[in-house]
Formats: structure tokens, sequence, C-alpha cells
């Protein structure tokens, strides 16, 4: 319990640094994938579709989890729905027209395999969250989905 | 404990509360919560105290400082002992920071340990950001702060789908999109459905969300594979030029986002659409639930 006059400086500064941090690793981080997949022959699917995304969501995954484990799974839930709504929706969007404004021929002709198995996966989680119960049978099962896509991707 | 301490913050770990690890920064704990069984609680009686400068009360019984007194190994104390125990694993990844930053600028040929470093590095920086929208979601408006919160969870995120556009990583962004859906649904509900179920036999949610998951979803994402050039491929026009197409047909669509590209309107060309309305949709009921009526509870 800080005593503060300013409620919304501590937020405002942590985000300027957090941000500014983030930048900087995430520039570290592309300018050695061409080294990576070229020199240590790791494909290019199984970094983007997999190792990339994860760094992206680590901390909202922790968030979502804590979540869950204190009994809030709607709001859990709700942290996951929103989040796969808020890329399909705008982050997508946004990164084809970026890439239109600054001249960098980015399309979205995503390979097959990566769109049967996200209409698959849609499906088995629509199937899961439709009797409105969960347990650890469920999660089990869609971690292991999750591990098979991985290893699919990692032989490309 | 002598007098003087009362009037600072008691120094016994406030319990973990039901809603997670962020209690401690909340200001309405009740001053029963935090003192120790064994220490006396602090008291708001007249006796008198050696005056420190101090001049309002907290609510709680504590006296306010004027000013800001910024007290650092205070507050990371504090931080260490609300975070739960994954992020403290993940505050533990903090001085992996300015090494990764320093190495790329030093020893830049050591190429994979600056992969690894770097992505260890983002993994506190991106939990600071969710910890800072958690906050401001307290103090904001309830439907804004979602939407506050929705959108700064995701920065991380467009960071680097924008720093990989600037490098001209095209397949990696095409299969880090789709790979960021997957993760999300799969390993993130898989991780939540596993942990939750083992702690608690089974839990139930609220129809809502688990009609917001299959429904819109599946609608959403199959509108995902439209945008690509598959139905003209298999249309079999000959003087298809693939890539030129595929990219007009991503951009306008883009723009459009999947509403009918044969009448545009000015609301599909100029805005985002159908993420508005599941915005607006998503908040209205929200918006529409009537305020708290006070004065009505004395029977």
């Amino acid at each position: 319990m800080l005593p503060t006059n300013h409620p919304f400086t501590k937020i405002i500064i942590s985000l300027a640094i957090a941000l500014t941090l983030i930048t900087m690793l995430a520039i570290n981080l592309v300018s050695e994938i061409p080294y990576i997949v070229q020199e240590r022959g790791l494909s290019e699917s199984f970094l983007g579709l997999i190792l990339v995304p994860i760094v992206e969501k680590a901390a909202e995954h922790i968030t979502t989890v804590e979540d869950a484990c204190n009994n809030h799974m709607t709001g859990a839930l709700f942290h996951v729905l929103g989040s796969t709504i808020q890329t399909a929706l705008f982050n997508t969007p946004l990164v084809v027209l970026v890439g239109w404004a600054i001249n960098r021929p980015l399309d979205l002709e995503f390979e097959l395999f990566n769109l049967i198995v996200l209409v698959l996966s849609i499906l088995v989680v629509g199937s899961f969250t439709r009797d409105l119960k969960s347990n650890y049978l469920e999660g089990s099962l869609c971690l292991i989905f999750y591990v098979l896509i991985a290893v699919g991707s990692y032989f490309d | 404990m002598s007098p003087s301490l009362l009037t600072d913050i008691p120094p016994a770990p406030p319990p973990i509360h039901s809603n997670g690890s962020r209690a401690a920064l909340a200001d309405d704990i009740p001053v029963a919560e935090i003192a120790l069984p064994s220490s006396p609680r602090p008291s708001i009686t007249n006796e008198p105290r050696p005056s420190l400068g101090y001049e309002d009360v907290h609510h709680c019984g504590f006296k306010l400082a004027r000013g800001v007194r910024i007290r650092p190994m205070h507050i990371l104390s504090i931080c260490w002992r609300t975070a739960s125990p994954a992020s403290k694993c993940v505050n533990l990844l903090w001085p992996l920071v300015p090494i990764a930053i320093a190495l790329q600028y030093t020893h830049g040929y050591l190429h994979l340990e600056v992969f690894i470093l770097s992505y260890l590095a983002m993994i506190p920086c991106a939990n600071l950001i969710g910890f800072a929208s958690y906050e401001s979601t307290r103090k904001l408006p309830k439907v804004l702060g979602h939407l506050v919160e929705t959108i700064l969870a995701s920065t991380p995120e467009m960071v680097l789908l924008l720093v990989l556009l600037h490098k001209k990583q095209y397949v990696i962004i095409q299969a880090a999109v789709l790979g960021s859906i997957l993760a999300t649904l799969l390993l993130c509900l898989g991780l939540c459905f596993f942990f939750g179920g083992l702690m608690y036999s089974e839990q139930t949610f609220h129809g809502a969300v688990s009609e917001l998951g299959s429904d819109l979803l599946l609608t959403a994402y199959v509108k995902l594979p439209s945008l690509s050039p598959y139905p003209v491929h298999f249309a079999h026009i000959p003087q298809c030029n693939g890539s030129h197409d595929s990219r007009c047909l991503s951009r306008n669509s883009s723009i459009a986002n999947g509403s009918n590209r044969t009448r545009p309107d000015y609301l599909s060309r100029h805005f985002n659409v159908p993420y508005v309305r599941v915005l607006y949709l998503r908040l209205l009921p929200d918006a529409l639930s009537p305020p708290p009526v006070r004065g009505l509870t004395r029977i």
C-alpha cells in the first residue's frame, strides 16, 4: 500500500519501461532468427508456430492459469477467448495494413497444415466447452494435441 | 511493539485473497486481515504519538505521508511476497534482461546465446505489462477497463509481429498469427483445465463464455482461410498471378475483414468492422446493465 498522490503514474512508468525493454529484446530476437534457421537447421514453421507465440503469450497464460487455479474459470476463459479474438480480428489486419503502408509484401496465404490444424483445434475446444464443465482430462487432451502439433511442425 | 511502529505499514505479509495474488496492493484490505495474531491490532485511539509530519489518516487507520515516498526495497518486497508461485519464477528472470541487451551489443557473434537470453528475458517484461494493465483496470470503469486490459495484454504480440514485419520474415509472421491462436486455445486452455482440475475436481463456467467460444470463434476463423487465395486457385482462372492476387485479397479483406467485397460501403472500408462489432457485442451487456440503485437497502 504505497501512499501516492498519482495512481496512474506508476502504471504509465512501468508500461513505458516494459514496452521499451520488449522492443529492444524483440529486435535482438528477430535479428538472430536467420542464423537459427540456416545454421542450426530449425524449421521456420516450428519457430513461427510454436516458439514465437509462446514468448508472446507467456505472461498472459500465467495470469490465466492463476485465475483458473483460484476457481475463476469464467474469467480465465474470458481471457482466453478475448485474446484469440483480439489476435484474429485486430492484430492480423493491423500487420497486413502496416505492411501495405511500409511497402512490405505480406499476404495471408497460410500453409494448409496450419489452417487445418487451426480449424480442428477450434472444433475440439468448442466441444470441450459446450458442457460448461471442465476437468483435468480435458486439459490433458488439449495439451497432448498441442504437443502433437509441435512435433509435427518440428519435422517439417 | 513500540508505538512508533504502529504508524508504519506492518511487516506481516498480507494473506492471499481468493481472487489471487494481487491482494496486497489493494487499498481496501480491512485492518484485521493484515495484523498477525501475535501482534497487537493497530489502534486508532487518541494516545499521544511522536509527530512525524503526517497529516491525513488512511481509511484503514494508517497515517499517510504527504507527497510521494518511494521506497524501492519496500516495493520489491511487496512484489515478491504477493506474487503467485508462477509470477515469482518469472520475476527471477529479471537479471537476464540487462545481460541479454548488453550481450547483443558487445558479443554479437554469439547468436544462439543471444537468442535464448532474449527469449527468456522477454517474459518478465511481458509480465510487467500484464501487471500494469491489471492495475489500470482497477482504476478505470468496468467496460473501459476490460477493453484496455485486452489491448494492453496483446502489446508484446503486436510489437513482435511488427518487428518481424520490419525484418521481412513473412513465413514466420503467417505461422506466428496462427500459432498464437493455437497456443491460446490449446496450450493455455489445456493448462487452465489441467491445473484447475487438479485443484478442484470439476469446475463450471458461465454459458455466455462457452457460446462465445464455440459459435463466434468458428465463424471468425472460417473467415481466415477465405482470405487466402485458395478459392481463386480452385476456380482455375488462367491469368491468376498468385502472389499479387493474394496480396490484394489479403489487403482488401483486412480492411473489410470478411464483409461483402462487392458492396463496399464507407464503414467497411474505413473501420475494422467485425472487431468493433465483437467488442460492442461483448461490452453491450455490461453497458446496458442498470446502475446500482442506492438508498433502497434500508429496511
